[in-house]
């Protein structure tokens, strides 16, 4: 079982050609531990995601990785986006064989692994259907089993149960938390949504888009898991957060 | 556990009527369509609207298609349908297939290599929109009137959208299927095989079939216009000739051709890109 890995942004940003900017700064992103990137649209958690994920690269300052310089794709990730995971001309079971593959399995290892880890995710009869023919929750269990074949020790999510109904993505969580306490991966990951952020994370990491995307706060959740949505003390933080993210709305969007 | 549970658990039953009875409903609208067509102008040239002997009616130009008399010229020159048609369809599939083929390694290259792409792109932007009608003097001129020429001029018919199609196809490739591949250790080769191929074949082959409708035009206009042979100049010919039910069964030949050719791709296409639809 590999450990997770550290990252550590050092003076980090990103400059688009548009004028967009995303300042990071200083962040350490410690072993193993769940961190939620928490903001609205357009503050640029997601650019920070890719920067993490080696598919950016910062205009300005340095990524660590297990405390050296990262330079190009990052070593020993897996990413899971909010859809189109899968590739939609191969099968289930062939989406994940294809991962395998790269990792030095043969074909026919590789795809009895994969039918292996469909049966674990309790897809076997799926094994080859097409994504198309898979509701959006079936597709992301998928992609998370296919993520979890990778062995990585730094797991990357961008909204990965944002598209799924209130339901599937509880039954997600449960399986992501499940999936990060037995693999002892790094999980980062980005969403909007208060709940998910304050069920899931040891810290979340809440950003602002005004006057340009950066960090504005760190705050450290202690609350021990299972955590239950309705406790007074997640209710606290989530009126606090709420108050943030609506008066970032406020300024961005211009209301009066 | 009550009623309203169970009544969840069991799914009301859509009927819906097979996919099989679809296709037999178009099929008799498509021959219905047809059958009104021919009875009119068969009632039109009896009727005396029409001049049979400028457009023969069904009942003429029907049984002489397949008369085995559906010939033009003489001792060498001579040439049935079947020959013409032959000659024709074997052209249209070489200059389709050719230029499809250099299409495609010309989309990668341009994809692959954005230093090329700016050399090759403006070439191919300009060369496009030049009719294949207008190469045929030019070809004649350089290759000469035979069945090469005839390939050349579909293969310029095809070349130039064909590639602007592909290089279009490959630029719309969502970016996060390319990300995912690079984040699954996909190499460079493996991208384009199991990525970004399959990703483009549904349009590559839409492509294709207006490809086909394009070389079909340019070899007919081709054969017209001096290459001699094949079925536009059997056409030509019997015009000249004065043999109308042959030039009437040379122009409802290219259309039963072409369409079947068409639906062919259109079957080749769901196959192997069905994930699509």
């Amino acid at each position: 079982m590999s450990r997770g890995a550290t990252l550590g942004f050092r003076g980090l940003g990103k400059q688009f050609a548009g004028g967009t900017r995303v300042d990071v700064g200083d962040l350490d992103i410690e072993a193993g531990s769940f961190t939620v990137l928490l903001g609205r649209s357009g503050c640029g958690k997601s650019t920070l995601l890719n920067i993490a994920a080696g598919l950016q690269q910062p205009t300005r300052g340095q990524l660590l990785f297990d405390g050296q310089a990262l330079v190009g794709d990052t070593p020993d990730s897996a990413l899971i986006f909010q859809q189109n995971n899968l590739f939609p001309w191969m099968s289930a079971v062939e989406n994940i064989a294809i991962a395998l593959l790269n990792r030095g399995l043969t074909r026919a290892n590789a795809t009895q692994r994969a039918e292996q880890l469909l049966a674990d995710v309790g897809l076997a009869e799926f094994a080859l259907h097409r994504p198309a023919a898979l509701s959006g929750g079936m597709c992301q269990r998928i992609a998370l089993a296919r993520a979890l074949a990778l062995e990585p020790r730094l797991l990357l999510l961008d909204e990965p149960f944002s598209a799924l109904d209130a339901q599937t993505r509880r039954l997600m969580q449960e399986q992501l938390l499940r999936a990060w306490n037995t693999s002892g991966a790094t999980v980062l990951m980005v969403t909007h949504d208060l709940q998910e952020a304050l069920l899931l994370a040891d810290r979340i990491v809440l950003m602002a888009s005004a006057p340009h995307g950066h960090v504005a706060q760190v705050i450290e959740i202690d609350i021990p898991r299972p955590r239950q949505a309705r406790s007074d003390e997640l209710l606290d933080l989530q009126d606090r957060l709420d108050a943030f993210l609506t008066h970032e709305t406020r300024l961005a969007e211009h209301f009066s | 556990m009550n009623d309203s549970v169970l009544s969840l658990s069991s799914p009301v039953e859509i009927r819906r009527a097979p996919r099989y009875l679809d296709a037999v409903r178009d099929t008799v609208w498509f021959l219905l369509a047809w059958a009104l067509l021919i009875g009119a102008w068969e009632l039109a040239v009896q009727v005396g609207w029409l001049d049979g002997r400028v457009l023969p009616p069904p009942s003429v130009t029907l049984p002489y298609a397949f008369s085995g008399n559906a010939v033009v010229g003489f001792g060498q020159q001579r040439s049935g349908l079947l020959e013409a048609l032959s000659v024709t369809v074997f052209r249209v599939s070489g200059g389709l297939l050719a230029g499809s083929l250099v299409a495609l390694v010309l989309a990668v290259i341009t994809t692959e290599v954005k230093l090329l792409r700016r050399l090759i792109l403006p070439l191919v932007q300009t060369l496009a929109p030049i009719s294949p009608v207008a190469w045929v003097p030019f070809t004649i001129a350089v290759i000469g009137i035979g069945g090469q020429a005839a390939i050349f001029v579909v293969f310029l018919a095809v070349l130039g959208t064909m590639t602007l199609s592909l290089i279009a196809a490959l630029d719309s490739v969502d970016p996060q299927y390319l990300n995912i591949a690079r984040n699954l250790r996909c190499t460079r080769r493996q991208i384009w095989l199991r990525v970004r191929l399959p990703a483009i074949a549904p349009s590559a082959m839409t492509s294709l079939r207006m490809a086909f409708f394009g070389a079909w035009m340019a070899v007919l206009a081709g054969e017209m216009a001096g290459i001699n042979s094949g079925l536009g100049y059997m056409i030509i010919m019997a015009q000249q000739m004065y043999n109308m039910p042959l030039v009437m069964v040379g122009v409802m030949t290219i259309g039963v051709v072409g369409f079947v050719v068409d639906r062919l791709l259109l079957l080749l296409g769901r196959r192997f890109t069905g994930w699509s639809s």
